[in-house]
C-alpha cells in the first residue's frame, strides 16, 4: 500500500515524516535506531510495549562463546549493547580460559529489569529519536516498490525514507505448552498481526521458525546446598572498549551474584520419556523448525540417547527479583509435566515455578532475499535485522541491528553502503552466512563458523572495527584518539619486546624451568622468550629492566600478537586468498542459465541469490569450486568482449 | 586466458612427426555438418552418406576432399560422437588418417575451409573441464600423458588420471577433515559443562592422527625427487677439456652421431642436448664445450654455458683422458665439485682403449680430496664399461623418492609445491597441539593446510589456477 492510499482509509491520519522508521525495539531495533539517530537522522522507534523495550525474554545473560565477540564488535563500531551490558551486569566471567586468547569470550549475567529500564531511559534522551508505543501492521511502499513508511493499527501513517524491521519472534507468533496453544508474543506480550502479511504481499518470502524458553522458579523454593556454586571473576574486562579505556569495569566481585549448576537425574529422563507423546514438537503440533544448537531438554534426551544426564544452570534474573532461570531446561511439554521435570532436579524438589516454559512459533523473512547490507533485494529501502532474518540470540540481533541501522542511514544520506566481511568480524560471518547460505533453523553464532578465529578475537575488536565506526560517524573524536593511542602503544611495546635482549642468567633459568623450558645459550629477545610454550609477558618482568607499567589490555595484545605470530601469518595469507575472490564482482545482470558449463543446480542457486562476488558465490551450497572456475572463465570472456 | 566458446575447432591429436596413422579431432556444436563439406562417406553400417548423419559412436569409411576442387586428400575412418558423451562434452568427430605430415596439414586446411578453426593450446581439455568432463587434476594428468615419452613417465602420469595418487591424497584429505571436525567440537566445547568427557584424551588421539597423515603426506612429497625426473627428465652433463671424448661418449650413449665428433679440439662450442631413455628413465644428456683457458670470446661463452650446465645438472660425468695430469684434473674439477658436491660427479677415465692414464693413482687421490668417489674407465669406441655409466644413472634415480613406486609419484611441480606447503602447515598444526597453544590455533594451521591440498584436489577455488594449468596445454588435447 502506498501512503496516499493509506491516508484515504477511514480514520487514518498523517503522523509525520521521518528519515528512518525502526519497527521493533529489541536488541536489533535499539541498535538500528541508535545508529540512525546518532548519525543525525530523524528516527522513529516503534514497540508494542515500551515497558519491555530491550527485553531479555530468554536467558538473563549477554555474551558467551562467540557472542561475547559479537558484543565487543558492536561496541567497537559505536553501538550500545556493550555499555548497557556492563552497566546492568550482576556477574561477569571470561569463558574458554582453558583454551587460548583467540577464543576467550566474556559473558555477563544481567539484571533483566534494569537492562530494559536503562536502555529505555538512554534512548528517551537521545537526540533525533522518537519512541512510539504502537502496533505496526503495514509496510508502506511507493509506486516503484520502495519502502516509504509504515502504518499502525491505529491508522497512523508515518512516512520515511527507509524502514528497518526488527520484529523478533513477534510476527504472527503463538506459544505452545503441550496441548495448550496461545496466540501471544514472548513473555505474555502482545504479538504482531498483519505486518507479516504486508511483507508477503510485497513479494518477500516468509518462513516460520520455532524457539523456546525454560521455566523460572522462585529462589526461596530452591535448596542451593545441593547445587554447585559458580562465582563471577573480577579481572574480566568490560564489554565496552570505552569503559575499558576509561578504567571503568563492571560491578566489583563483592557485588556480583553467583550462578548454580545441577545435573538431571534418572527421574528427569523418565518423566520426559514417559511424556514424549505430549511434546508438540514430536506430535507434529509445532511446524516451525527449532534450533539445533539450543535444543529443548526433550530434544537433548532424544538426540543424545546415550547420555544419561545433562547439566542445568540456575541463574539469577536480577537484583530485585527472586526469579531464577533454568538454563538448558527449555521445553514445550505441558505445564503439569514441567513441574515434575523441575522437581526431579537436585535442590529443586520443592521448586515453585513462577513462569512456565514454552515454545514459540513466529514468522520471519527468508534471509536469502537480503543483500549483505541487510537491505531487501525485493523492496529497496527496507532493511531487516535480528530474529526476523532467521538468527537467534540478543548478540546476533544487535550485530545485525547496527549494520542495518548504518546502511539505512547511508541510503538516506546517499553515502556508500557498509559491508562487514568475514575477515573483519563475527558480524560479517553471521550476515554472510545468513544472506549467502540461508538457514533452515534459528541461526546461532558459534566460533566454528568463523574461519579467521585467531584474528577475530574479542580483545582486538576495536582494532578491526573502530576505524569502520569512525568512517561511518559513530565514533567521536575523544574515543577515536584514545583508540589511536592504544594502537600505537601496542605497536611500540611489541617492537620493544622484539628488540630487547636479555642474557641467560641463573634467575631466568629458574623461571623458565617452571614451565619446562631450558635456558638459552646466549641472549634472547623478550619476544622470542614469550613465543616459548608457557612463557608469559608478566613472567619476564624481573628481567625486563626498561619495562613501563602498561594497561593489561595492551600487554595482553602484545603477548597474543607475539605468541601467535606464525599462525596469524597463516590466517593473513588465508584472508588475502579470500579477499582476492571477494574482489571479483559478479554483475547483477549475469544470466547464469546461459553460462555454458555451469551445472544446473549451481545456475539455479546463483540466479536466485545473485551473489555480489565470486567469493560469495563460492560459499553458496550447491555451487562447487569447479562452478566457480567456470564463473571466472565467463567473467574473463565478458571482460574481453567488452574491451573489444 | 582465452574466451570460452563452443565454435568448432580442430587439431591433430597424435604427436607431431611421421607415424603410420594419425587422428584429427574436431569438436564443437554443429561440427558434424561443417565436416560434411570436406568429407565423403563411402561405406557405413547404415548407409549414411554424411558424417553429420552418422549415429553417435559409429564409424564409417570415407575420404577427405578439398571442398573447392573435390580432390581426394586421403582415405580415412570417421567416428561421430554426440554431446554430452564425448571427450569435450560437445559434438565431436574424429578422423583417422594416414600419418604423413603433409596429409595432416592438408586435412586441417580442408577443415579450415569448411569453417572449422584450429584449436588453441589446451582448448580441447579446457572444454572438457568446463563441461564437467574432468577435474583440474585429471586435466593436468592428461597433459602429463601427452608429454610422456618414456614408459615410466606414462606410469606416473597414469596414476593421477586413474586415481592411484588421487586416492592416496583423498584418504589424507578426508582424514584431515575428520580431525578438523573433532577439533572444532573441542573448540566449541563449553568449559562449564564438566561431564567427564573433556580429559584431554580426544586431543591426544587427534594429535596421533595428524602425525600419521604428516608421514603419509611427507612420503608423497619425497616422491617428487623421482617424479620430477619423470616429468622433467634427469639432466646429465658431460664436462671436460676439449677433445677429452665427451662427444664420442654422447654418441655411444645415444647410439647415433648426434654431436659432431672431430679431432679438432673445441668443436662443440654450444651445449648440445640429447634426450635418451635409459631403462625407462628419461635422461637429457648435455654435451658441453671443452673447458680450457681461452682468449676466444665465442669459445669462452661456450665454456660459461658448460659450467652452467654442470651446475644445473643432476649428475656430471667429468672426462679424464689418458694424457691428463693430476693437477689438470684438480683444476678442472675444483669449482664444479664445490658447486654441486662430489657425490653427484663421476670421473670418467676416457679412451681406455688408448692406454691407461699414467697419473691414475694420483688423480684418484685428488678425486677423493674433492669428495668424488665414483670413477670408471670406459672406452666409448669399444663400448667398454658403458653399462657401468648407465648403472650410475639408475642408482642415482633409485636413491631419490623415498621408495615410492612410480604409480604414486608426483610428477607435477605445482602439485609438489602445494603438497609441500600443506606439509609445512600440517607441521604447524601438530606443533600447536604439542606446545599447548590450543585447539583453535591448531585448527587455523590445519585449515591452511587443507586449503593447499584443496588446490590440487579441487576443493579450494583459486582465482589464478585455471589459467596456470590450461596455458600449459599443447594443441589437440
Amino acid at each position: 500500500m502506498n501512503p496516499v492510499e493509506a491516508l484515504k482509509l477511514e480514520y487514518s491520519f498523517d503522523a509525520g515524516n521521518f528519515d528512518v522508521c525502526v519497527v521493533g525495539a529489541g536488541h536489533a531495533g535499539c541498535e538500528a535506531a541508535h545508529a540512525c539517530a546518532k548519525l543525525g537522522l530523524k528516527t522513529a522507534l516503534f514497540t508494542l510495549a515500551l515497558d519491555s523495550l530491550a527485553n531479555l525474554p530468554c536467558n538473563p545473560s549477554i555474551g558467551g562463546t562467540s557472542k561475547g565477540q559479537l558484543v565487543r564488535e558492536v561496541d567497537a563500531l559505536g553501538g550500545i549493547i556493550g555499555k548497557m551490558a556492563d552497566k546492568c551486569a550482576v556477574q561477569m566471567r571470561m569463558l574458554n580460559r582453558s583454551k587460548g586468547p583467540a577464543v576467550y569470550s566474556p559473558r555477563a549475567q544481567e539484571d533483566r529489569a534494569m537492562y530494559s529500564i536503562e536502555m529505555k531511559h538512554y534512548l528517551e534522551n537521545l537526540e533525533n529519536l522518537t519512541l512510539v508505543q504502537a502496533h505496526v501492521t503495514e509496510l508502506l511502499t511507493d509506486d516503484e516498490g520502495r519502502a516509504c513508511g509504515v502504518m499502525t493499527a491505529g491508522k497512523a501513517v508515518y512516512s520515511a525514507k527507509a524502514v528497518v524491521i526488527c520484529s523478533g519472534t513477534y510476527m504472527e507468533s503463538r506459544t505452545i505448552r503441550g496441548e495448550v496453544i496461545t496466540e501471544s508474543g514472548p513473555d505474555g506480550l502482545p504479538r504482531s498481526v498483519g505486518l507479516s502479511g504486508s511483507l508477503k504481499a510485497c513479494g518477500i518470502p516468509i518462513l516460520r521458525f520455532k524457539t523456546g524458553t525454560p521455566v523460572r522458579v522462585n529462589s526461596n523454593s530452591c535448596d542451593f546446598t545441593q547445587m554447585t556454586r559458580q562465582d563471577g571473576e573480577d579481572d574480566v574486562p568490560p564489554f565496552s572498549f570505552e569503559n575499558e579505556m576509561n578504567g571503568q569495569g563492571v560491578a566489583p566481585i563483592s557485588e556480583q551474584i553467583p550462578c548454580w549448576s545441577v545435573w538431571t537425574t534418572p527421574e528427569t529422563k523418565k518423566v520426559i520419556s514417559e511424556n514424549m507423546d505430549r511434546s508438540p514438537l514430536y506430535s507434529g503440533v509445532i511446524k516451525g523448525v527449532g534450533p539445533r544448537y539450543c535444543p529443548s531438554i526433550e530434544d537433548k534426551f532424544m538426540r543424545f540417547a546415550d547420555k544419561e544426564r545433562h547439566q542445568i544452570f540456575v541463574e539469577p534474573m536480577g537484583r530485585h527479583t527472586n526469579e531464577m532461570y533454568l538454563q538448558g531446561f527449555s521445553t514445550s511439554l505441558p505445564e503439569e509435566v514441567q513441574i515434575r521435570m523441575v522437581r526431579s532436579l537436585p535442590g529443586l524438589s520443592n521448586a515453585v515455578i513462577q513462569r512456565p516454559a514454552y515454545a514459540i512459533e513466529y514468522d520471519l523473512v527468508d534471509p536469502l532475499s537480503l543483500k549483505a547490507t541487510l537491505e531487501s533485494k525485493i523492496v529497496p529501502g527496507l532493511f531487516t535485522a535480528g530474529q526476523i532474518n532467521g538468527s537467534s540470540g540478543y548478540e546476533e540481533a544487535a550485530g545485525q541491528g547496527i549494520v542495518a541501522g548504518i546502511n539505512a542511514a547511508m541510503k538516506v544520506l546517499g553515502r556508500k553502503p557498509v559491508i562487514i566481511d568475514r575477515s573483519q568480524g563475527y558480524i560479517g560471518v553471521l550476515i554472510d552466512d545468513l544472506v549467502t547460505k540461508g538457514t533452515n533453523e534459528p541461526y546461532r553464532m558459534m566460533t566454528s563458523r568463523a574461519e579467521y578465529r585467531l584474528f577475530l578475537r574479542q580483545d582486538n575488536a576495536d582494532e578491526r572495527l573502530t576505524p569502520v565506526g569512525r568512517e561511518v560517524g559513530l565514533i567521536d573524536d575523544a574515543r577515536y584518539e584514545k583508540f589511536l593511542a592504544k594502537r600505537e602503544a601496542i605497536a611500540k611495546e611489541t617492537a620493544r619486546l622484539r628488540s630487547t635482549y636479555i642474557g641467560p642468567t641463573e634467575a631466568l633459568g629458574e623461571v623458565l624451568a617452571e614451565v619446562d623450558q631450558t635456558l638459552p645459550k646466549s641472549g634472547e629477545s623478550l619476544a622470542d622468550l614469550i613465543k616459548r610454550p608457557g612463557v608469559t609477558y608478566d613472567m619476564l618482568a624481573p628481567f625486563d629492566k626498561e619495562r613501563k607499567e602498561l594497561p593489561k589490555a595492551i600487554t595482553k595484545a602484545c603477548e597474543t600478537d607475539i605468541k601467535y605470530e606464525g599462525y596469524l601469518a597463516l590466517e593473513k595469507e588465508k584472508i588475502e586468498r579470500f579477499a582476492s575472490l571477494e574482489k571479483i564482482a559478479l554483475p547483477e545482470d549475469v544470466d547464469y542459465k546461459a553460462i555454458k558449463g555451469l551445472r544446473l543446480e549451481a545456475a539455479q542457486k546463483l540466479s536466485e541469490i545473485k551473489p555480489e562476488s565470486v567469493g560469495r558465490a563460492s560459499r553458496i551450497s550447491g555451487v562447487s569450486p569447479a562452478d566457480c572456475e567456470v564463473l571466472l572463465v565467463y567473467l574473463e570472456q565478458r571482460r574481453r568482449s567488452n574491451a573489444e | 586466458m582465452f574466451a570460452y566458446t563452443d565454435e568448432p575447432i580442430c587439431a591433430c591429436s597424435t604427436p607431431a612427426g611421421i607415424s603410420g596413422l594419425a587422428v584429427i579431432r574436431i569438436s564443437g556444436d554443429g561440427c558434424g555438418v561443417l565436416t560434411d563439406k570436406c568429407t565423403k562417406i563411402l561405406r557405413s553400417s547404415g548407409d549414411y552418406d554424411r558424417t553429420s548423419l552418422l549415429p553417435g559412436y559409429t564409424c564409417a569409411y570415407g575420404t577427405v576432399n578439398d571442398p573447392k576442387t573435390g580432390e581426394v586428400i586421403d582415405q580415412v575412418i570417421i567416428t561421430h560422437f554426440e554431446m554430452p558423451y564425448s571427450y569435450t562434452g560437445e559434438e565431436m568427430v574424429e578422423i583417422s588418417c594416414h600419418g604423413s605430415s603433409a596429409v595432416k596439414q592438408e586435412i586441417l586446411r580442408c577443415l579450415g575451409m569448411s569453417g572449422i578453426r584450429v584449436a588453441y593450446p589446451g582448448e580441447f581439455s579446457r572444454r572438457a573441464f568446463i563441461n564437467g568432463k574432468m577435474s583440474l587434476a585429471s586435466a593436468e594428468a592428461v597433459m602429463d600423458v601427452i608429454n610422456a615419452d618414456t614408459e615410466r613417465q606414462l606410469q606416473a602420469a597414469g596414476s593421477l588420471l586413474s586415481g592411484a595418487l588421487a586416492n592416496r591424497i583423498n584418504a589424507i584429505e578426508t582424514n584431515l577433515y575428520d580431525q578438523m571436525a573433532r577439533i572444532e567440537t573441542l573448540v566449541e566445547f563449553d568449559q562449564d559443562v564438566d561431564d567427564g568427557t573433556n580429559d584431554g584424551s580426544e586431543e591426544k588421539e587427534i594429535l596421533e592422527e595428524l602425525v600419521k597423515e604428516r608421514e603419509a603426506l611427507s612420503a608423497i612429497c619425497s616422491g617428487y625427487g623421482k617424479g620430477r625426473i619423470l616429468s622433467e627428465r634427469m639432466r646429465v652433463a658431460l664436462l671436460g677439456l676439449p677433445n677429452s671424448g665427451k662427444s664420442t661418449l654422447l654418441n655411444t650413449l645415444t647410439g647415433y652421431d648426434r654431436a659432431i665428433v672431430t679431432e679438432v679440439a673445441g668443436t662443440t662450442r654450444d651445449t648440445i642436448e640429447v634426450q635418451i631413455d635409459i631403462n625407462g628413465i628419461p635422461v637429457t644428456l648435455i654435451d658441453t664445450a671443452g673447458i680450457r683457458p681461452t682468449d676466444d670470446i665465442i669459445e669462452s661463452i661456450g665454456i660459461g654455458k658448460a659450467m652452467e650446465a654442470g651446475r644445473e645438472a643432476d649428475l656430471v660425468f667429468y672426462m679424464i683422458p689418458p694424457d691428463m695430469t693430476a693437477d689438470e684434473a684438480e683444476e678442472g674439477l675444483r669449482e664444479i665439485s664445490e658447486d654441486i658436491g662430489g657425490e653427484r660427479i663421476t670421473a670418467v677415465f676416457s679412451k681406455s682403449d688408448e692406454g691407461k692414464n699414467p697419473d691414475e693413482e694420483d688423480i684418484i687421490e685428488v678425486l677423493g680430496s674433492l669428495g668424488i668417489e665414483k670413477h670408471i674407465s670406459v672406452s666409448a669406441e669399444e663400448e667398454f664399461n658403458i653399462d657401468k655409466l648407465e648403472d650410475v644413472i639408475m642408482t642415482y634415480y633409485d636413491s631419490l623418492g623415498g621408495g615410492q613406486s612410480e604409480g604414486f609419484l608426483i610428477t607435477n611441480s605445482r602439485h609438489y609445491s602445494k603438497f609441500n606447503k600443506g606439509l609445512k602447515k600440517l607441521n604447524m598444526a601438530i606443533e600447536a597441539l604439542e606446545d599447548g597453544l590450543g585447539v583453535e590455533v591448531c585448527s587455523a594451521a590445519l585449515r591452511a593446510c587443507l586449503d593447499e591440498i584443496g588446490e590440487v584436489t579441487g576443493k579450494t577455488v583459486s582465482a589464478t589456477l585455471a589459467d596456470t594449468i590450461f596455458s600449459r596445454f599443447c594443441i589437440g588435447k
